[in-house]
């Protein structure tokens, strides 16, 4: 791999990576959230 | 709503209602979840492989494309931050307070991610990780108000007030925006000019003009659905929070 390729992949690795991991904890953590809501308030989306 | 209040504001406080936010916004989540990927990654490949690499720079220019759209979110994400702040300043907006609290982090990734990847298209094109380049230093110092931001508004036990500190200093830090944009032609700079949003012509082949922009609206759009996402997580968790304390004062009250 020459050092320029390996420097478009750190870019493009890191980039993807910690956006990435961003995007998908904010999906688990708004599903855990509504999981836990529908535990506690049963009465669901009316007006949760 | 009281009289005399602008329609810009009535439809804004259609949402500080958080039951009508979570439910006007839960049927569109996949949709958009499922776009932002989609775009992100045809813009990747886009830009990975089919645009060709620069007779100068070689295959380093490709580093632009990741480089250049996490500049933009670095600084129009930190408008949309200022604008947050002063509907939490002025209207009080709840929701505005729980946004702005929720993108700071993002914002703040974004910031760093710039400078990483401008870090590494800096060593092989200059010769160096990093110089105190005036456009590099304003965007550290971008990085640095996001950080703030994000500490500030978690520091108080009462979130309200943590949200106006936050504000204030999201205002103040508004005047780093053109600086950031304005530092390449104020100073003499080792970044280069503006090549994208010069007005007069963009001084790039549409080759790479298109998958650029390409890049920038997916990144975007997976900005943007990752800060609503946790915008809607923190509504639930607070709603999780205030049935949680009722239960325990109906326990206590029943010993």
């Amino acid at each position: 791999m020459t050092t320029h390729w390996l420097h478009v992949t750190l870019s493009w690795g890191i980039t993807a990576l910690v956006f990435g991991g961003l995007a998908v904890g904010a999906y688990l953590r708004q599903r855990a959230a509504k999981a836990r809501l529908a535990q506690l308030d049963p009465r669901g989306a009316r007006d949760a | 709503m009281p009289p005399g209040t602008p329609p810009g504001a009535r439809s804004l406080h259609r949402f500080a209602n958080p039951g009508r936010f979570l439910r006007l916004t839960d049927p569109w989540m996949p949709w958009l979840w499922a776009l932002a990927l989609g775009v992100t990654g045809a813009g990747a490949y886009w830009a990975l492989v089919v645009s060709p690499a620069d007779w100068q720079q070689g295959e380093t220019v490709r580093i632009m494309y990741v480089h250049v759209p996490m500049a933009w979110l670095a600084m129009g994400g930190y408008m949309g931050l200022a604008i947050l702040s002063l509907m939490s300043l002025i209207w009080r907006h709840p929701l505005a307070d729980l946004t702005a609290r929720e993108l700071s982090p993002v914002g703040a990734v974004a910031t760093a991610l710039c400078l990483a990847t401008g870090s590494l298209w800096g060593k092989p094109m200059w010769g160096t990780w990093w110089v105190w380049d005036a456009r590099l230093t304003s965007v550290l110092v971008l990085f640095f108000l996001w950080l703030g931001h994000a500490a500030l508004v978690r520091a108080f036990d009462d979130m309200e007030r943590g949200a106006r500190a936050g504000a204030i200093l999201a205002l103040v830090g508004i005047v780093n925006i053109p600086i950031v944009k304005f530092s390449v032609d104020w100073w003499n700079t080792l970044h280069q000019p503006a090549s994208v949003t010069r007005l007069d012509s963009p001084g790039m082949h549409v080759d790479m003009l298109y998958p650029l922009l390409t890049c920038a609206l997916g990144f975007t759009l997976l900005f943007a659905v990752t800060v609503l996402a946790r915008t809607r997580a923190a509504v639930m968790e607070r709603r999780v929070r205030a049935l949680e304390m009722a239960r325990a004062r109906r326990f206590d009250a029943a010993q």
